[in-house]
């Protein structure tokens, strides 16, 4: 089966579309799109390799600040610009991995990064969900949600752990107005039904620590 | 249903065909892509909405003036980019007027950054103004044909507009549904714009688009 128009690929033109968003990272991340919300503005890397499938990397900050990226660079009036996503019924694909920037930070916990919406693009912390690697003790990936203030599950594949993320892998986290749920590599891992995001969304990624290194390949993100 | 490894293919049906020009925009990100697109018109606003579920880019209008995004890159006819062809392309957009007075909002595929010299084909939504003709009808409007109104309802609201150039004629539907078939195209290759414009000079016109694609055929 083939398809007159790219819309049709995921909507009859009998349906009006809702909002989608799709970015392939194949050159450099579009003017369009991104913004970099850098707290402590010296994180050292953001770039597209030229590195076979490697789509678009960040480094993390020095220190324990973050490098956000998001539609918003947090510093303007609009400062949730682009949260055309709905909390209540919405999706978002990642096709990312997280690998030690040098080699001091392998097999290390002092690397971080996340990658998920949320509603201002400078707190990934505050009305939000996203998938993310604890840097405290068991090197677990973690899925948490957010409203004035976050929780986590941790993610139930044995093999999930930051290990895991440093192959790519595909992470699709959904939004109902009851529920959250991770499925990573097309098998759901987690649910989660508290703390909830109670706004409006945006795709986001991060990175904190200095020996993080969070590479994107693809990021699509609709209203269902 | 088959499944192809490529978009390529999904829209192709594979690789021995040779795929035309086509133009995808879903409007969301942080800004209008300004690579693409050039916005026109004195005053009014042409942003990502904020903050708005399918909200995709919102475009406002001075009360004096249409506001309008095309590849025009400035207003003047020696600078379009014009790939689609007059008598073989399609456009589809998402769109919706949000102003309920005095106010109309269209898509069109034309040859000109600049309406009155143009000649186009457009899918046009008329609010309520002072009596004119269209007043509260969604439109087939081209300077080739004689204007046509169709029986859409819902005006305040976000439709699937899809515009066909054929050789001789132009088809709207609206939906999914063929609502009028215009005995004309443009006069010369084409390129897509979306506009508002207030009707009495009294509103800022308000409209809404969250998807826009255009494809030869």
């Amino acid at each position: 089966m083939t398809f007159n128009s790219y819309h049709e690929i995921t909507t009859p033109l009998t349906t009006v579309r809702k909002q989608r968003f799709v970015e392939w990272f194949g050159k450099e991340i579009t003017t369009k799109s991104w913004e970099f919300f850098d707290y402590q503005g010296d994180h050292d890397l953001n770039d597209t390799p030229s590195i076979i499938d490697a789509g678009f990397r960040i480094g993390g900050d020095a220190g324990t600040t973050q490098t956000i990226m998001s539609f918003d660079n947090g510093g303007g009036s609009q400062y949730t610009q682009g949260t055309s996503f709905n909390e209540d019924n919405c999706v978002i694909l990642w096709t990312v991995k997280l690998t030690p920037q040098t080699a001091d930070g392998s097999g290390s916990h002092t690397r971080q990064a996340g990658w998920g919406m949320c509603h201002k693009g400078s707190q990934h912390w505050v009305d939000a969900m996203k998938v993310n690697s604890d840097t405290t003790s068991t090197n677990q990936l973690r899925f948490y949600t957010a409203d004035a203030s976050e929780s986590y599950t941790d993610c139930t594949g044995q093999t999930h752990t930051v290990p895991f993320a440093e192959e790519f892998a595909n992470y699709r986290e959904e939004l109902t107005s009851s529920k959250a749920s991770l499925s990573i590599g097309g098998k759901l891992d987690c649910t989660k039904t508290n703390n909830l995001p109670r706004y409006t969304l945006m795709p986001m990624a991060y990175t904190k620590y200095p020996n993080s290194l969070l590479w994107i390949r693809y990021c699509e993100a609709w209203n269902t | 249903m088959k499944k192809y490894s490529s978009v390529y293919e999904h829209l192709n049906g594979g690789f021995t065909k040779v795929m035309k020009q086509r133009f995808v925009d879903e409007f969301s990100g942080a800004t209008l892509d300004v690579s693409k697109w050039r916005s026109h018109g004195s005053g009014g606003t042409v942003l990502i909405d904020q903050d708005v579920i399918d909200g995709g880019l919102k475009i406002i209008s001075a009360t004096n003036a249409e506001k309008r995004i095309d590849f025009a890159s400035a207003n003047n006819s020696t600078e379009m980019i014009r790939p689609f062809n007059r008598q073989g392309c399609v456009l589809i957009a998402v769109m919706k007027l949000q102003q309920a007075q005095y106010a109309i909002m269209h898509t069109s595929l034309t040859d000109s950054w600049y309406t009155e010299g143009a000649s186009y084909v457009k899918s046009l939504v008329q609010g309520q103004t002072n009596g004119n003709s269209g007043d509260n009808k969604f439109r087939l409007i081209s300077g080739e044909f004689t204007n046509i109104d169709t029986d859409q309802t819902g005006l305040y609201d976000f439709h699937n507009h899809k515009l066909e150039c054929k050789t001789s004629t132009t088809e709207l539907s609206i939906d999914g549904i063929l609502k009028a078939t215009g005995a004309g195209v443009p006069d010369n290759a084409v390129m897509p714009t979306f506009a508002v414009a207030p009707s009495e000079g009294t509103v800022t016109a308000h409209g809404n688009i969250t998807y826009m694609e255009v494809y030869n055929t």
